[in-house]
Formats: structure tokens, C-alpha cells, sequence
């Protein structure tokens, strides 16, 4: 009885009707994740580039009347337009429909970008034009000004449209160089920007600059990006590793304390073959099947020299916990004064100790915090810069 | 005549701008360390940014840019990376890694270029000179640009006041 009940449930068309409605309502949820997260990546691009261009204006006015320097910068790639508005004088918005409307619409904002439906206006600090307004059109998600000091004020003119694929994207810029950390990041397997940009800007805002204390100290950072794609050398020796001298000579296009050579890679490749990112010298090569977290982990060895705090048997015996800072004997007493911090056993090897259970340097899978101990290291060495 | 003056004055702003020398030259190194003995293995000179290694370790090698009058130019910490730290996540959901410790690796350094550098030395911590590497009077990038662009404008300098005097001997003869 029963399986004549269950043979006709199956035969019955209201249950295809129902598994067809599961189904497209499954893709329709998946389409407007995908849409939605998009579009915070753009949205957060956008703000990366009016906190860039800001602060590039505040720079350039510092230095002598009359120097000029171009600046590339990223954007959204559906921005098809950029204008620029001096409001401190008069401009020809008859030519200009669209600008218009937004110019008496928001009347503190200097920068709108087309189409206004999609992506709002911002506010810039005071600038000068040559014309005003100053509309630029917008190919493949970049946009080259020139900036000249006048004193105390910068003007903007647009920069001939000569983007090399080996020139130097500022996807977000804080200050001089000098004075902050500068990564850069370089991409392997990919095709064109349209592809790279959102992946670089999805590991910026998303993941380092949603971790503490790169959260806070955020103004610390400079993050620019090169498009160029050609063959660095990279070897897949279970791990990652590229040719320093390759990526050094791709990199210095940019500022670039540290450097990011993102290998692209899907999951399934990756579950097949797996392999693994590295870090050595000022350089982390990551494997982009595995979750963004493991950015910070390689920056936790690169930038703060911190050790893995997990355990692996076939990790190398002669590590030295002396020469890291987050590891130690079963005392604990490099950490034992801070308070909040505990004596786990295993940190590279099961016969040292750590200041936190989980963290990002134990499992970035299960924690997005280093740590107060980890955290208190970052701080330290952030210090130097301003 | 009051033509070929403005002539003249024009090509000689045009020579001055064309001299204007480039932004910062960069030198990128390419070394080989083996077992302590640190070798160069290629170079190349070109438009850049260098690292500012406010974090270098003060423990390790030191780098030095001399000039040709022995000042020195530059210097920096490095260390040579003998260490690689290797991690990966399982399909269990743990992180698998290792620290791969090598005795001889391949390493390159990104420095300032000086037009008057004459010799770079790499020291190690014990202050032994380890290497030295003479760089042969090569004109720099900036140089060579320049040399090229004086050349090119002397040539056309010199079609031009042909052109200027095959002009006059042409009308005189009418």
C-alpha cells in the first residue's frame, strides 16, 4: 500500500512543480548574493577612491607650487563616467543634463560618477580645474589624473589616457609612502583587470581591513595594484613560490613594503591538487582557493615574524621558538604579565606554547583575531609608521 | 635673421627640456646565497620604487651603495630568506603547513640608483665584507635617454640650419 502511495507521490506533477519552484527559487537567492556582494565591492572601491584621491590632493598641495605628478586609480568597472566640480566657481552644466540634476540634488558633493543610479556622488577636498566641470570618460575600471600644486590648492586635469599594463594602480591611498606600509598586490593566472580588480579589492576591505588592528590603524596602509599578468616564474612545489627577482622587478612599478602575488585557482583544482601558500622575504603568495584569511596569516609572518601557532607532524624539528615572538616554553613567560592571555600547548611543534587557542595564526578557518599578544606585536611595529 | 634667432631660441628650450632627467632610478639584484657565500647573478637598472625596510632586522646582512668618491650613497638591513613558511587548509577543516629551511636559495634586493655609484658591498654581521660588486660606468636609463634625445636634436640642429642655408644660397643665386 505504502509503495503504491509513494509511486504515485512521485508520479504526481504537482511535486515536479514543487522541486522546479525550490530550484528556481534557489537561483534566484544565488543570483541576488551574487549581486549584492558585487555590489559592495564596488560600492567599497568607490570609497577607496575618493579617500585615495583626497588624500592625494592634501599631498600634492603640500609640495612646491608648480610640481605636477600623475596618479592612476582604480574604480568600479561599470563607472563610465567621472566629473569633477570646482563649486567655488562657475561652471558650464548645460552640456551636462545628468550633472546638473546631481550638482543641485547634493549640494556638498564635488565628484559624481555615471551612472548616478548605480553609484552615488562623494565629497572631495577643495580643488581647481582648468574647466569646470571636468568630465572624464572611464575604460576598463581606471582613470590617470594629473594633480599640480598651486599653494594651497591642487588642480586636477585629466592625464592622457596611456595606461600601461605595468603601471601602478592606487586602490587605496593613505599618504606618502614613506611614511606608510605599502602592499602591492600582483596577480598570476588571470586575464584582464576587469577580472583581478574585485578579487584585489574583495581581499582589502573585506578581509585585511576588517581584521583588528589593521582595522583601527587603517590610515597606516597603502594599497595599490598592477595589472600586468605575464608569467613571474611561479612553482608548484606542493607550495607556491615565484622568483624574487621576477616579482621584485614587476612590483617596483609600485610603492611596495610588502607584496601580494595572488595565483588564481578554483576550488575543485584545489581539492584535486591542493597547494599551498607561502610567505618568505616581503613576499606572500596566495593560493585564492583558500579562504582570504590566509592573507593575514602570511602577513603575520611576513610583517610581524609571527610563527604558526598550529601543529603539524611533519613540521621541521630544528625550529627555534626563540626566534619568533609568539612562541615559547611550557613558562610562558614572554607573554605571562599581559592580561587575557592563556599557555597553549602546540604552537609549530607540540612541545611549544602559545598566548591564544584559536587565532589566525593557529586557524584561520576558525578565527578572524590574532590575538592580544599577536595584537600587541602588530602595534608595536606599526609604530614606526605614521 | 630675426627668424633664425627665434629658431635658435626654440631649440635650445627644446634641448634643456628634453635633459630633464626622469624620476627615481631603481637597481634590482638578483644573488645567489649558497652555504654563507653570496654571489650576483643579474641586475637591472629602471624607473622605480624601492622598499623602505623600516622592519629590517638589525642583526642580519647590511647592503651598501658606495660612491665614486667612497661616500656612502645608501645602506640597508636585509636577511637572506633561507626560511619559507608554507600553509594549507584540509578538507577537515585544520591548517597543514611547514617552514621549509633552505641552504642555498636565490634572493634579490630592490635599492635607490645613484648615477655616481661606483661599488656595492654586501657586509655580514660580524662586519667581514662578504661580496663587492664593482658597477662598470654603464650609463644609467636617465642617461642614456638623454644622450639619445642630444643626439637626435644635434641631428635635427643641423638639417635644419642645411635647410636654413640651401634656403639663402638658393634666393641669393636668384
Amino acid at each position: 500500500m505504502s509503495k503504491k502511495r509513494a509511486q504515485s507521490f512521485f508520479t504526481n506533477p504537482i511535486f515536479y512543480i514543487i522541486i522546479l519552484a525550490i530550484f528556481l527559487l534557489l537561483l534566484i537567492i544565488g543570483v541576488s548574493v551574487i549581486k549584492k556582494a558585487s555590489h559592495t565591492t564596488a560600492k567599497a572601491e568607490l570609497t577607496s577612491f575618493i579617500i585615495s584621491l583626497d588624500k592625494a590632493l592634501k599631498k600634492q598641495s603640500s609640495h612646491s607650487y608648480g610640481s605636477k605628478d600623475d596618479f592612476l586609480f582604480g574604480l568600479p568597472n561599470d563607472v563610465k563616467e567621472v566629473c569633477f566640480l570646482d563649486r567655488s566657481s562657475d561652471a558650464d552644466l548645460f552640456s551636462n543634463n545628468e550633472l546638473s540634476a546631481d550638482m543641485q540634488l547634493y549640494v556638498e558633493d564635488n565628484v559624481f560618477f555615471s551612472p548616478s543610479e548605480k553609484f552615488s556622488s562623494g565629497r572631495l577636498q577643495s580643488f581647481t580645474l582648468e574647466q569646470n566641470p571636468l568630465c572624464i570618460e572611464i575604460t576598463e575600471g581606471k582613470i590617470k589624473l594629473n594633480l599640480e600644486s598651486l599653494g594651497n590648492i591642487t588642480k586636477i586635469t585629466a592625464s592622457p589616457n596611456d595606461i600601461r599594463e605595468r603601471d601602478c594602480i592606487s586602490v587605496l591611498f593613505n599618504g606618502d609612502s614613506e611614511n606608510k606600509v605599502d602592499l602591492v598586490f600582483i596577480g598570476q593566472g588571470y586575464k584582464e583587470s576587469l577580472e583581478f580588480a574585485p578579487v584585489v579589492e574583495d581581499y582589502i576591505h573585506t578581509t585585511f581591513l576588517a581584521t583588528e588592528p589593521m582595522k583601527s590603524q587603517n590610515t597606516k596602509f597603502n594599497f595599490f595594484r598592477i595589472d600586468d599578468f605575464s608569467d613571474m616564474n611561479c612553482r608548484n612545489d606542493g607550495f607556491i613560490y615565484c622568483n624574487e627577482y621576477t616579482v621584485n622587478q614587476l612590483a617596483s612599478n609600485c610603492p611596495h613594503d610588502y607584496i601580494v602575488v595572488l595565483l588564481k585557482r578554483n576550488k575543485a583544482t584545489d581539492l584535486i591538487s591542493p597547494l599551498r601558500s607561502s610567505a618568505y622575504s616581503n613576499i606572500m603568495n596566495l593560493n585564492t582557493a583558500d579562504d582570504n584569511l590566509v592573507l593575514m596569516h602570511e602577513f603575520g609572518h611576513v610583517f610581524a615574524n609571527l610563527a604558526d601557532e598550529y601543529t603539524d607532524d611533519s613540521y621541521y624539528a630544528g625550529f627555534n621558538e626563540e626566534e619568533y615572538p609568539n612562541c615559547d616554553d611550557e613558562s610562558c613567560r614572554e607573554w605571562n604579565f599581559l592580561e587575557g592571555v592563556g599557555c597553549f600547548k602546540g604552537c609549530s611543534l607540540s612541545s611549544f606554547y602559545r598566548a591564544t587557542d584559536k587565532s589566525i595564526m593557529n586557524n584561520y578557518l576558525r578565527s578572524s583575531e590574532y590575538g592580544i599578544l599577536n595584537n600587541n606585536i602588530f602595534l608595536e611595529k606599526l609604530e614606526v609608521y605614521g | 635673421m630675426g627668424d633664425m634667432k627665434k629658431l635658435i631660441f626654440y631649440i635650445v628650450i627644446f634641448i634643456l627640456v628634453s635633459l630633464v632627467v626622469n624620476g627615481q632610478n631603481i637597481i634590482v639584484l638578483d644573488f645567489e646565497y649558497d652555504n654563507g657565500d653570496i654571489t650576483l647573478k643579474d641586475k637591472i637598472i629602471k624607473p622605480g620604487h624601492f622598499p623602505d625596510r623600516k622592519l629590517a632586522s638589525r642583526e642580519g646582512y647590511k647592503i651598501v651603495e658606495i660612491s665614486d668618491k667612497y661616500e656612502v650613497l645608501y645602506s640597508a638591513n636585509f636577511e637572506v630568506p633561507l626560511t619559507i613558511f608554507t600553509d594549507a587548509t584540509t578538507e577537515y577543516g585544520e591548517i597543514k603547513g611547514n617552514i621549509i629551511k633552505l641552504n642555498k636559495t636565490e634572493f634579490s634586493l630592490v635599492m635607490p640608483y645613484f648615477d655616481n655609484i661606483k661599488e656595492i658591498k654586501i657586509i655580514d654581521k660580524n662586519q667581514n665584507e662578504l661580496t663587492s660588486i664593482n658597477l662598470s660606468p654603464k650609463l644609467s636609463p636617465s642617461k642614456t635617454t638623454a644622450l639619445i634625445s642630444s643626439l637626435f636634436i644635434l641631428g635635427l640642429i643641423c638639417i635644419i640650419f642645411s635647410l636654413l642655408y640651401f634656403k639663402k644660397f638658393k634666393s641669393k643665386n636668384k
